[in-house]
């Protein structure tokens, strides 16, 4: 035997460490370091809260009384979350999407965002959990004694005498200090409870540790490997012949259904759940643990049967069993095992029932009673956190109570199935919720009222053996003495099983009622929008629904509104980001659809979407659900062809892509033939000076005697070529600046008539060595443009100097007029040569491309100037361009800028 | 493997494995609870199978270990980008 006091010291040490696991989650969850606790092992981990202490002893229990049975327990589990991704997936999209507090939240908001609902789901649930919790206490308690020696000398007792109450209620004490101190942190239920969670992952670490090393001594230490453990078996241990009836069937499809239904289960699998891809993990890493959890049972029930008495408790053999065998280290390892199963379950279903509990039946009452008008900031915040934390310590009073009173009858030894054929009681509107449009409130309200109550009269109040509400007589022969009403063989239906009878009936009638008064009555507006929107949760997102409800409020009322409920800093937070994403100044967001509809989730995390919605409307005004819209999203072929709209989107989406990129890669094409043309030009065009450079100079050293003025002829032309070749190279720097830049010029106010006077003045000796007339016809007079002095007076220079250089006429004449056409200043420089060739007209802008055929010139051009004046009129925001021919006259070419503003015109004046 | 098959439109390839991974999803679990149930279940009796463990118990165990590693490399197929576009989704992606 262990002493009482080490025990004692043990377990005050266990949960010491408990509470520095969960401060110091919470304070890395704070820090912002919180990876750990959002990695998919402690999801999978924290899911373990299904294994309580009822899995921990009772297991082996279990397959002591029926030998495989006690497998159905985690079989159903394990069928839900190998099939995760057809059931689970959806509850948690949904649960995330409409930030659902609860299972009570999930059916009250699927079916309108009724109260009635709500409540009852939360009164089920409390029915249902307080004697689990109770059962709970009990277990701890008992093996508390056990282990400490302080009722059992012997281990043959099969009972314990008087349970321990200081010790229980000193149990339920301390798990209401850790839940209220790291289980209320915060009003939001979809805030995740990282110190809880981090609690509970090391829990259940321990009790699988605990199973596995108990399991272990036996198969390796007491026995020598799985095959002798099997053999000490007494015979027919295993029962196959009759486990595998319609027993084992209810059984794996309830256990099934608690691992979904269960408040603690919902708690952990939906709402603490940080991540939608952890279900891809928790899929199978849970079953892994349910399957270890279970490998050992066998062989723990079967040593248990050889070494200890007749008459000690099978509840207890993963506890005894060591005891007897002196190892008391593994004993006190399978205690705190045994511990850590049952505090974790009542940490997470206290957090569970206090939320559903505080925001569907305290808040719907403090919100009627008129006594309760604070408008103070936070104000409904603080009320949340107490009631919170008082329904907290009231389910485990009435844990406790339910403890004190039938502690010594063996009616909590089935509590755990009870507890789930009670929660089993939602699964009809549930799953009708989620994959059925046509699920009504009314169809669920009166499935599950009728499904309680004949759970209430077929299992729970049965189970007490006529010690509660149920007098034995009763229980036996039917209210009255009618036989036909006899809450196991209801309506003549006998010799079943209790609990498949129980279930049989409630589950029936539940899902009878459900389906027919759902088809009776049709859903009202609300509930098809909510429908709606958990059916097809993965089409449609939760913003929708404000594409269907239209309402008006003024924003500082709903401002008003979320303060009190969220607080003023997370209010402000959440007004202003919003406001910020409307892109509107100030911290008060435009109340359209959408935020009242966003609003409306938010407050729903922390207070459930009945109570939000009524909050809200109290604020709204006008709320109207347009039906029309509804209607449509509603409507399977709308649904159809809203998808198919979709593809069609994306697919036009790719084919533009595609036609995108072919322009790209065409473009790409063009630009590198465009560059080998370049390349081949300009060492074309680099080459014939280069090849009479070279000749004459040959011919300077290859003649001694030559005369002086051929020689200077000679020199001249090389000086003369060599001059061309490097204007040809500035030019062609020039240009590939003029194209590479990619920074604007920064413009500059320009008068482009002074600029246009000064390069005509320029060209004059040019102009009278040409013997040619430069005219002015009309002109603009005084005005400004925005452009770049030097290089418009480079453009005139340029296209003037062509106009005397290329002109064939007898009398050559350049006439130079300006004008001003729709916003734009026009220069037109026209000569009276032969003009350019139609089809020379469409690449003279080209580079190297000359339009003109005949120069007067010896020095011909490089074929840049053009290109280059292009560039630069592109790069000053006008154009150059080359005006169509008119027959008799030369070429036109006009220069047009975008101007600022006109001074006063000097032709006016 | 399917990598290695020649796809002519690119994305196809994916989008069968996907649909593939989720038919398993459905059938994994539907399959393991056939088998887990009573016609099947009563082949096996608490006759010795594998090293002296009955062989009821080697076949429970045995059919949940390779639920559970079926799940497993299935969920890992599952787990990509694609699998939440509900483009890649069947409209009709929800249980009878």
């Amino acid at each position: 035997m262990l002493s009482g006091n080490l025990v004692f010291a043990v377990s005050l040490g266990y949960v010491i460490l408990l509470f520095l696991v969960a401060f110091w989650g919470d304070k890395k969850a704070r820090t912002g370091s919180s990876a750990l606790f959002q990695s998919p092992l402690i999801y999978t981990l924290s899911i373990s809260v299904y294994c309580t202490s009822w899995t921990f002893y009772g297991a082996v229990g279990s397959a002591v009384r029926s030998g495989l049975e006690f497998a159905t327990i985690y079989i159903g589990p394990t069928i839900v979350f190998i099939g995760f991704w057809y059931l689970l997936r959806k509850l948690v999209r949904i649960g995330r999407v409409h930030r659902i507090t609860s299972i009570a939240d999930l059916l009250s908001s699927r079916y309108g965002k009724g109260e009635s609902l709500a409540v009852l789901v939360t009164l089920i649930a409390v029915i249902g959990t307080t004697p689990y919790i109770a059962l709970q206490l009990k277990a701890v308690t008992n093996s508390f004694q056990v282990i400490s020696g302080t009722v059992v000398s012997d281990l043959a007792h099969p009972v314990f005498g008087d349970p321990d109450y200081t010790t229980a209620f000193w149990i339920a004490f301390g798990m209401a200090i850790f839940t209220i101190v790291f289980g209320t942190r915060n009003i939001d239920a979809n805030e995740r409870h990282h110190g809880v969670v981090a609690a509970i992952a090391l829990e259940a670490l321990v009790k699988l540790f605990a199973l596995l090393a108990v399991g272990l001594f036996v198969v390796f230490s007491l026995a020598d490997g799985p095959g002798e453990v099997f053999s000490w078996a007494p015979p027919d241990f295993l029962k196959t012949e009759d486990v595998f009836g319609p027993r084992w069937v209810s059984l794996t499809f309830l256990a099934a259904t608690a691992v979904i239904c269960l408040p603690r289960q919902f708690q952990v699998t939906v709402v603490e759940n940080s991540d939608e891809r952890h279900l891809f993990t928790a899929s199978w890493m849970f079953p892994l643990y349910l399957m270890l959890i279970s490998l050992f049972v066998l062989p723990i029930a079967i040593a248990g049967l050889k070494f200890l008495p007749e008459t000690a408790n099978p509840d207890m053999f993963v506890l005894t069993l060591p005891m007897a065998m002196n190892q008391h280290t593994l004993a006190l390892i399978a205690f705190l095992g045994g511990f850590s199963s049952a505090t974790s379950m009542v940490i997470v279903a206290c957090i569970a029932l206090s939320t559903m509990v505080s925001n569907h039946i305290v808040m719907p009452l403090a919100l009627r009673l008129p006594w309760i008008e604070m408008k103070a900031s936070g104000d409904i915040r603080k009320l949340l956190l107490f009631s919170r934390r008082a329904s907290i310590c009231l389910v485990l009073l009435l844990g406790f109570i339910y403890f004190r009173l039938s502690a010594k009858s063996d009616a909590l030894a089935s509590i755990g199935l009870i507890a789930f054929l009670g929660v089993a009681q939602f699964l009809p509107s549930l799953i009708g919720g989620l994959y059925w449009r046509q699920a009504s409130a009314k169809g669920a309200f009166a499935g599950l009222a009728a499904g309680f109550m004949l759970w209430l009269y077929t299992l729970f109040f049965p189970s007490f053996e006529g010690q509660f509400v149920m007098p034995l007589s009763v229980i036996e022969n039917g209210p009255w003495g009618i036989t036909f009403l006899q809450p196991q063989a209801l309506f003549g239906l006998t010799d079943m099983d209790p609990l498949v009878h129980a279930l049989f009936w409630s589950l029936s009638i539940n899902t009878f009622l459900f389906v027919i008064v759902s088809v009776i009555f049709d859903p009202k507006p609300l509930e098809r929008l909510q429908g709606a929107l958990f059916v097809d949760v993965f089409r449609t997102p939760a913003d929708n629904e404000s594409r269907f409800i239209r309402r008006y409020a003024a924003s500082s009322d709903l401002f008003v509104l979320a303060q009190r409920i969220l607080g003023t800093n997370t209010a402000y937070r959440l007004f202003s980001d919003f406001a910020k994403k409307q892109g509107v100044s100030g911290h008060l967001p435009r109340a359209d659809d959408e935020f009242i509809g966003h609003l409306e989730r938010e407050l729903a995390g922390s207070v459930g979407a009945a109570t939000a919605r009524a909050m809200i409307s109290q604020v709204v005004k006008g709320e109207t659900i347009s039906l029309d819209e509804l209607m449509k999203i509603v409507d399977e072929t709308q649904q159809v062809i809203d998808y198919s709209r979709q593809l069609e989107v994306k697919s036009h989406q790719l084919q533009q892509t595609a036609r995108q990129l072919r322009d790209a890669n065409e473009r790409l094409k063009q630009l590198d033939l465009q560059k080998d043309d370049f390349l081949s030009q300009v060492s074309h065009e680099l080459r014939t000076p280069m090849t009479s450079i070279r000749s004459f100079a040959q011919i300077l050293l290859e003649t001694p005697d030559m005369t002086v003025e051929e020689t200077q002829r000679f020199t001249g032309i090389i000086l003369e070529e060599s001059m061309r070749l490097t204007r040809l190279l500035d030019e062609i720097l020039d240009l590939a600046r003029l194209e590479g830049e990619q920074v604007p010029w920064v413009l500059q106010r320009v008068d482009p008539e002074e600029t246009l006077e000064r390069a005509v003045e320029t060209c004059h000796g040019l102009a009278s060595q040409a013997a040619t007339e430069i005219r002015f016809g009309d002109r603009v007079g005084d005005i400004e443009v925005k452009a770049e002095a030097d290089r418009l007076r480079q453009v005139y220079l340029n296209l003037i100097t062509n106009a005397i250089k290329y002109n064939t006429s007898d009398t050559p004449v350049i006439t130079i007029r300006t004008t001003l056409e729709d916003d734009r200043y026009c220069v037109y420089i026209q000569d009276n040569g032969e003009g350019i060739r139609a089809d020379d007209r469409e690449r003279i802008f080209k580079k190297f491309s000359r339009g003109w055929r005949e120069s007067k010139d010896s020095r011909s051009g490089t074929g840049l100037g053009l290109a280059i004046s292009w560039q630069i009129m592109q790069r000053l925001q006008g154009d150059l361009e080359l005006l169509p021919q008119i027959p008799g006259d030369g070429a036109c070419f006009r220069v047009t800028l975008p101007f600022d503003s006109i001074k006063t015109s000097k032709a006016a004046e | 493997m399917t990598r290695k098959r020649r796809a002519p439109v690119p994305g196809a390839a994916t989008a069968t494995a996907i649909r593939k991974s989720r038919d398993l999803a459905m059938i994994i679990p539907v399959v393991f609870t056939l088998l887990i149930m009573k016609p099947m279940i009563h082949l096996f009796g608490p006759e010795p199978g594998l090293a002296g463990i009955p062989a009821i118990v080697v076949y429970v165990f045995g059919l949940w270990t390779l639920a559970v590693v079926l799940t497993a490399w299935n969920a890992r197929r599952l787990n990509t980008p694609e699998t939440n576009d509900p483009l890649v989704m069947d409209p009709q992606d929800s249980p009878p």
